[in-house]
């Protein structure tokens, strides 16, 4: 008679396709959620499509049509150059979805390596990098962006860079949180007895179970450069004007308040839009992700 | 025989999750005499926490509670919260399992514990001063003068749950609930606190409901014993009848896995297990719930509930095969 | 309290160094020569060699820099490019962004955090969706969209307040007509995150252990939640006030550039500008050694709110 037990021949579940399964769920029952999913799609639609979806070049101007109204051929009315107002936006989108995703990207990049070594390794390096982190939290987005338009002159690279670098403190910060609890694992002792070293360890155990917490905080920190790559624009220290950005349009319509104050109205719910629906997205994320809900 | 102090009768929680409802109580009925000190005993996740915790609907509002709890004559289950807040803490209050845990970290231990003196006795803050400081010689803290003004960070696990205790019997309350209040002690200190609490009772005559899963605990200090399973009452004894006479096969297995020390006679006996797992309380099974386990179990058994029988004086089981020979 | 401070004082002058040394390069990483960069632009040979002389140009990084700070903390800041003392214009111009941080400051604890305990409270219950909605949206606004709003409305249609300008607070009824808007819209977005924090905060307060002892007690429910509950909250809410201040900063510079107020946030864009390297130099300097102090202050608030780093 066999010592082990007989199969039972209950079916084997992946945990991790279970796992996905009840996220989807969640998230599916939550439409704020699915809502501003929906409304960053179309987003990133708009800005990558630019070119086919705006009825007019953004630049074009036509000084027969200043300052219209909506009319049936231009949907948002124009500006002061008789520029079409809704394919400035339509184009401006890119500038703010560029600026929001690649800022983001580059904090990341620069933040969770320096995270994950201070919270894994911990003692003087982790003092090290808390210095840096400070160092640089000292330097708000704006003034960040100014001492470096002094250097490199206002751009769309500038607001990258400004803003980039001023998200890397709050990624720091929670890919060392992280690291701090996951590398109290029991599989982390496991691996190390099975040869594996730090590296791996780091980058094959810790890494992939911090990916949500840090989805969350992307989709917290994208809308956070949406919003302030509109602020350097409209200030002048990012894209600069005749090239279509939400914030440009904003500086425009700022002279012309009085006679057309719909100008300031349309870029501005552009950007509102889009930073809400990121948040929203963000919250329901966070919320589902979160181990006490039971919905 | 004087009127139970408190009548709980029919008790039943329920808990709506997001997988559906939990029924972590049925149909619990039990009672308390004055100076009474009755031990409830079971595994983690049986129930005894939570029956208790109803009490003085201390439960979170996801929790549908009926039946009714008749405390000096009141149902306190139907009494509106402003009475109800008149009887926490004045006439039935907790002492709960994780003292660092459940002192404010803000305020210091004097400020805890005046605030029920403040609000029950309408105590001024100087006479509350000087009340605290006896209780906490009461409770047998050392230099309780200087105490009064730290905060509980400053105090160690078994000082602090001392601490809870002078706040729970500040105004002299009729009955104490101690919820595990020993369990996230050391061993050493967990013996004062139980003196303590023996003693509470003698010097104040205070009921305790004392709720633990530690059979060696109630065997010290309780007067009777209700053993608890899958939110059922399995058994209730006087102390020494139920360990001396185990009815209930959930029992004799508890009492089975207490460790006693090798006697040198023959082999060693093999600390008993009792096999399986408690049941899901999603269900309400229409059988009895340790059925699964029980090595007595039947047809009978797995069909329907075991009603409470009286089987020996003052001892009830819900069991359909009581008895004291080995499981 | 004593050791936390002095070790949060030495790590504020790690940084501020730090900060300074960048602030330092920064300059030096402008192209093209930086005596012209410094001496405002001015080509003339012996104006820039005045400029070398001062700022030891010739000597090696290190000993310009030390001799930059040694000015510096003597209150020399160098000149602008309208040869005014750029140490001069920085503390005319502080005390007005100062009266705007801390009345928006105050906008922001007023409504965000009864808001906050509100929505904490009332979890789930409609009061409960529309301060969350409101707190979100509040995030998602960009201040100065709503800067201009507020001007379109109250300004231009409205007539009730002026668009832009400052007047001193000697003239208080004046000061208060042009900081009104200012400090709503600053303090609007500033109260949105202090609402989320509050809320986040207490949620976790009302869950624990001490509040279950609390409400076992028989205390109200007032007393519950604005004792128990809010004191423990409170010392959350401080750290997160202390990573606001950095967007307190921006903030200030945006509102006073919408309307027109000229402190010490509109100097730092004109700065830009006008291209004024000694006076971009001497606004960044201050502006991060503002906030390593501040951060202080907030750390010293902290320490007092917590007993657990105050009483040891």
């Amino acid at each position: 008679m066999s010592a082990l037990a007989e199969p039972t021949g209950a079916p084997v579940v992946d945990p991790r396709a279970r796992r996905r399964r009840l996220l989807r769920r969640r998230f599916l029952r939550r439409p704020m959620a699915v809502a501003g999913l929906v409304v960053v799609l179309a987003f990133v639609v708009m800005a990558i499509f630019a070119p086919w979806l705006a009825p007019f070049d953004p630049s074009a101007t036509d000084f027969n049509a200043t300052f219209a109204h909506g009319t049936a051929r231009h949907l948002l009315g124009t500006d002061e150059f008789g520029r079409d107002q809704l394919s400035r936006i339509i184009w401006g989108a890119r500038a703010s979805m560029q600026v929001g995703f690649l800022s983001t990207l580059l904090a990341m990049g620069i933040a969770v390596p320096l995270g994950m070594v201070a919270g894994y390794y911990r003692g003087w390096i982790d003092t090290v990098i808390a210095r840096v982190t400070d160092v640089l939290l000292s330097f708000p987005f704006l003034i960040l962006a100014v001492g470096l338009a002094a250097i490199l002159g206002a751009s769309l690279l500038n607001a990258t860079l400004a803003l980039g670098i001023s998200a890397v403190p709050a990624f720091i910060r929670i890919a060392r949180g992280e690291t701090l609890a996951l590398r109290e694992e029991d599989y982390i002792p496991a691996a190390v007895v099975n040869g594996a070293n730090d590296a791996t360890i780091i980058f094959k155990h810790i890494l992939p179970n911090m990916t949500s917490t840090l989805l969350v905080q992307a989709t917290v920190t994208i809308p956070g450069a949406i919003v302030g790559e509109a602020v350097l624009s409209f200030l002048g220290l990012g894209v600069q004007p005749p090239k279509p950005s939400w914030g440009t349009m904003l500086q425009d319509a700022q002279q012309y308040l009085s006679q057309a104050p719909r100008l300031a109205v349309y870029p501005g719910l552009a950007i509102v839009l889009a930073a809400l629906a990121f948040n929203v997205l963000g919250d329901g994320l966070r919320d589902i992700l979160d181990p006490r809900t039971t919905r | 025989m004087p009127a139970p102090l408190l009548e709980v009768a029919d008790l039943s929680v329920r808990f709506d999750t997001d997988d559906g409802p939990v029924h972590a109580v049925d149909r619990m009925s039990f009672t308390l005499g004055q100076g009474e000190v009755l031990g409830i005993v079971g595994e983690s996740g049986c129930g005894k926490s939570v029956t208790c915790m109803s009490l003085v609907r201390l439960l979170p509002e996801t929790a549908t509670v009926s039946g009714s709890v008749v405390f000096d004559g009141r149902d306190l289950l139907a009494l509106p919260l402003r009475r109800l807040r008149q009887v926490r803490g004045r006439e039935i209050s907790y002492v709960f399992q994780e003292p660092m845990t459940s002192l404010n970290p803000v305020f210091t231990v004097g400020h805890q514990i005046g605030e029920v003196l403040r609000r029950h006795l309408g105590l001024s803050r100087s006479s509350a001063r000087a009340r605290a400081i006896e209780l906490l010689r009461l409770v047998r803290i050392p230099a309780a003068d200087r105490r009064l003004d730290e905060y509980p960070h400053q105090l160690s696990g078994g000082m602090r749950q001392r601490v809870m205790i002078a706040i729970a019997v500040a105004c002299d309350p009729k009955v104490l609930v101690a919820d595990e209040p020993t369990t996230a002690l050391d061993v050493t200190i967990q013996a004062g606190i139980l003196d303590l609490m023996r003693d509470i009772r003698e010097r104040l005559g205070t009921a305790i409901i004392l709720i633990t899963h530690n059979l060696g605990v109630v065997a010290d200090v309780a007067d009777r014993v209700l053993v608890m399973y899958a939110g059922r009452k399995a058994e209730e004894a006087p102390v020494a009848e139920l360990f001396a006479h185990p009815q209930h096969p959930y029992t004799i297995g508890l009492l089975g896995a207490i460790p006693r020390p090798y006697e040198g006679e023959g082999t060693r006996a093999r600390l008993q297990e009792i096999p399986g797992r408690v049941p899901s309380l999603r269900e309400l099974p229409q059988a009895c719930a340790f059925a699964d386990r029980c090595p007595r179990a039947d047809e009978l058994t797995r069909s329907e509930i075991p009603p409470l029988r009286e089987v020996r004086p003052h001892h009830v089981v819900a069991c359909f095969h009581p008895g004291e020979d080995g499981a | 309290m004593g050791g936390f401070l002095i070790r949060r004082t030495g790590a504020a002058l790690v940084v501020l160094v730090a900060a300074s040394m960048l602030v330092f390069l920064g300059v030096r990483a402008i192209p093209g020569d930086p005596a012209i960069a410094l001496g405002a632009e001015n080509r003339d040979p012996a104006v820039l060699a005045a400029v070398r002389h001062k700022y030891l140009l010739d000597k090696p990084l290190p000993v310009q820099y030390g001799h930059w700070i040694w000015l510096a903390l003597h209150g020399d800041l160098g000149v602008d490019q309208r040869e005014l003392p750029v140490a001069h214009t920085i503390v005319t111009r502080l005390p007005i962004s100062l009266e705007l941080a801390l009345l928006s400051m105050l906008v922001a604890t007023l409504v965000g955090l009864p808001a906050g305990v509100i929505a904490a409270v009332r979890r789930g219950k409609p009061s409960d969706y529309a301060v969350t909605a409101v707190a979100l949206v509040g995030l998602s606004v960009p201040h100065f969209w709503l800067g201009l709003l507020m001007i379109i409305w109250f300004a231009v249609d409205l007539h009730w307040l002026p668009a832009s300008g400052y007047v001193s607070v000697a003239h208080p009824l004046a000061n208060f007509e042009h900081m009104l808007m200012p400090a709503l819209v600053l303090g609007a977005g500033l109260s949105a995150v202090l609402m989320r924090q509050m809320r986040s905060s207490m949620l976790n307060s009302l869950g624990a252990d001490y509040v279950r002892t609390a409400r076992a007690k028989g205390l109200s429910e007032w007393s519950v939640v604005c004792h128990h509950a809010f004191r423990n909250s409170l010392i959350t809410v401080t750290t997160v006030m202390g990573l606001q201040l950095g967007a307190l900063i921006s903030g200030v510079v945006i509102t006073e550039t919408i309307f027109g107020i000229a402190g010490f946030g509109r100097l730092t864009i004109d700065a830009v500008n006008q291209r004024d390297y000694t006076l971009i130099q001497g606004v960044v300097l201050v502006s991060a050694a503002a906030y390593v102090f501040a951060n202080l202050l907030v750390d010293v608030v902290y320490s007092l709110l917590n007993p657990r780093i105050r009483v040891t």
